[in-house]
């Protein structure tokens, strides 16, 4: 049978995802996927000729916000899930690489 | 060999609403302390629910319309997922399948510039790069993040660097006119990221195209130009040197050195971007109606390019004079101001010469903003009266516009104490005409020769009168009493 996902695609997918994954993992989750991949065939048997594509769920539209200010977070609580901090800025490892 | 230029031009505007994109924070964050203004959707934290500002997509179609963008009147949001740590929820929302205005274009002097969309998006935080406890490290400030964004993509129709900051600065234009953002470079508010590769028709005929560069970081309307020129020559060095052409995958990312002018090469990124989009599904879709798109059509004020024309149609400006007055939109709020308190059709060119002579000269030397100064009408339309009696030189008109900023100074009060009304009076005038052809019968004869030396008298008639006669005048009335004695 041949695949639906490749071991180069699941490391790139991973890769997106910033999982680091060991070649163990890499070799339980290939099969868990493909078997979902397998799944989405099944339901790709449905027939959608005559239906609209749709792009969300709940029926709604138009729900939007007039243009006011309203109170933000006190800066202590923003922060306070922030590993790292400094004079009010969130701290990450240097982005810019040398 | 035949080399020409292909540029596209991405312009990210941000919107000056007072709330966030998708939140009720305050949107300003210039200058505001870093991370006052966040709240659980501007941080990404789990289970906020963003609910779009109203304002922001009525302005985001605003602006398309004045592109001559159609209006998808269905339209939705959509993640674009990436990794980066100004962007707290990993995803950004924007619009990819359905935005708000798709397909206009923009006309710069004889070029046709298609655009290809302007969309709707949130900002991400901002980063500075710092040393914390001798680390290197960046400093995260979140009040930028979810600020709305307008994208407004240019097919690549460009062809030089020149036609690039045109095109630019005309977007600027219509978006200051549209009063929806300031569209500052140097502060941020409008970015722009050209792309640009090379169309290479070499000796033998043959068409090849150099590999697509995008440029960023660039801080200003000179860096564009000078980013693409340079580019355009580096490329052109490239290809020459290794023969390589474009490629579906070998489009790279250029930063601009504003200190050393030149482009250099950003971290390649590994593989093609592949940002997974798909449909955000907190936001339901958003469906304007014809009634909405023309009420917002009509709230559309007269844009550069139709104010210029009637600039020059009804006010008889010259071309130049329309140009620069209609190029800053607040300068056209003034004039227009100012000119509506005349109905005489030589007024306008009146004050048009004022403000963009001594006004201008006066605004540029103290570093300000034409609105921020006090520029009454009345006292335009008093200087000008005097101006057409022949009371008052230009010299005078020029140097008064400027003290008038002063609300107590009183012009004519001023004019009276300190003797500056010319002599416009005729019998004055003649009688001073008298003592100079008397005094100067050589300088009379020469006349009668040579009408171009009558100069010398006029200088004469300045000298006895104090320098308060009416030059023009004078001179009328010198060649007439020459030449047909005194009535
Ligand atoms: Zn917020």
């Amino acid at each position: 049978m041949q695949q639906k996902i490749s071991l180069v695609e699941l490391q790139h997918l991973s890769k997106l995802a910033r999982l680091k994954l060991t070649s163990l993992e890499e070799q339980t989750y290939l099969p868990q996927i493909e078997s979902v991949l397998e799944y989405m065939d099944i339901l790709n048997e449905t027939d959608t000729t005559s239906i609209e594509p749709l792009t969300q769920i709940t029926g709604l539209k138009n729900i939007t916000r007039n243009d006011e200010i309203k109170p933000s977070l006190d800066r202590s609580n923003a922060l306070s899930s922030a590993s790292k901090t400094t004079n009010g800025f969130v701290v990450v490892p240097n982005t810019i690489k040398k | 060999m035949k080399v020409t230029p292909i540029i596209g031009l991405e312009a990210h505007v941000e919107l000056k609403t007072l709330s966030k994109m998708f939140c009720s924070c305050d949107a300003s964050h210039f200058h505001a302390q870093p991370n006052t203004h966040t709240c659980p959707v501007c941080l990404g934290l789990p289970g906020a629910l963003p609910v779009p500002n109203y304002t922001a997509c009525e302005w985001n179609i605003k602006l398309g319309l004045a592109l001559n963008c159609s209006i998808n009147k269905y339209s939705f949001f959509e993640r674009k997922n990436y990794f980066y740590p100004d962007l707290p929820k990993g995803y950004q929302i924007t619009q990819l399948q359905a935005p708000f205005a798709i397909n206009g274009y923009l006309d710069i002097d004889s070029e046709h510039i298609r655009i290809n969309r302007a969309h709707m998006e949130e900002d991400t935080g901002k980063s500075q790069h710092t040393v914390v406890d001798m680390q290197d490290m960046t400093l995260i400030d979140f009040n930028r993040s979810g600020v709305p964004l307008v994208e407004i993509v240019s097919e690549p129709d460009i062809r030089g660097s020149a036609v690039a900051k045109k095109y630019l600065i005309k977007l600027q234009q219509i978006i200051r006119y549209l009063g929806i953002s300031d569209a500052d470079i140097e502060k941020g508010s409008m970015r722009c990221e050209p792309t640009i590769n090379l169309e290479i028709i070499t000796n033998n005929g043959q068409t090849i195209y150099t590999p697509l560069v995008e440029i960023k970081n660039v801080a200003s309307l000179s860096g564009v130009e000078m980013a693409i020129e340079y580019e355009i020559k580096r490329q052109l060095l490239e290809w020459q040197k290794s023969g390589i052409i474009k490629t579906k995958t070998n489009k790279t990312t250029r930063g601009w050195d504003a200190n050393k002018l030149q482009t250099f090469l950003q971290r390649e990124k590994e593989g093609s971007a592949d940002y997974r989009y798909f449909p955000e599904p907190d936001i339901p879709p958003l469906e304007f109606t014809d009634e909405q798109i023309t009420k917002i059509k009509q709230s559309i004020p007269e844009l550069p390019d139709a104010k210029k024309q009637r600039y020059i149609k009804d006010f008889s400006l010259s071309d130049y004079d329309a140009t620069t007055i209609t190029n800053d939109f607040e300068t056209t709020q003034v004039f227009e101001n100012i000119i509506n308190i005349s109905k005489d059709i030589k007024f306008p060119k009146f004050v048009a010469n004022l403000i963009l002579g001594p006004v201008k000269t006066y605004v540029n030397e103290k570093q300000l903003n034409i609105s921020e100064i006090n520029l009454d009408p009345s006292k335009f339309a008093i200087l000008f009266d005097q101006t057409e009696k022949g009371s008052i030189s230009m010299t005078i008109v020029k140097q008064f516009i400027i003290e008038a900023i002063d609300p107590k100074f009183d012009i004519m009060a001023t004019l009276q104490s300190r003797g500056l009304f010319q002599v416009s009076n005729v019998s004055e005038l003649e009688e001073f005409a008298k003592q100079v052809i008397d005094a100067n019968p050589q300088a009379v004869k020469d006349y009668q020769k040579n009408p171009n030396s009558l100069g010398f008298l006029i200088g004469q008639l300045m000298k006895i009168s104090g320098g308060a006669a009416n030059p023009k005048l004078a001179r009328e009335i010198l060649e007439k009493v020459i030449t047909k004695g005194l009535k």
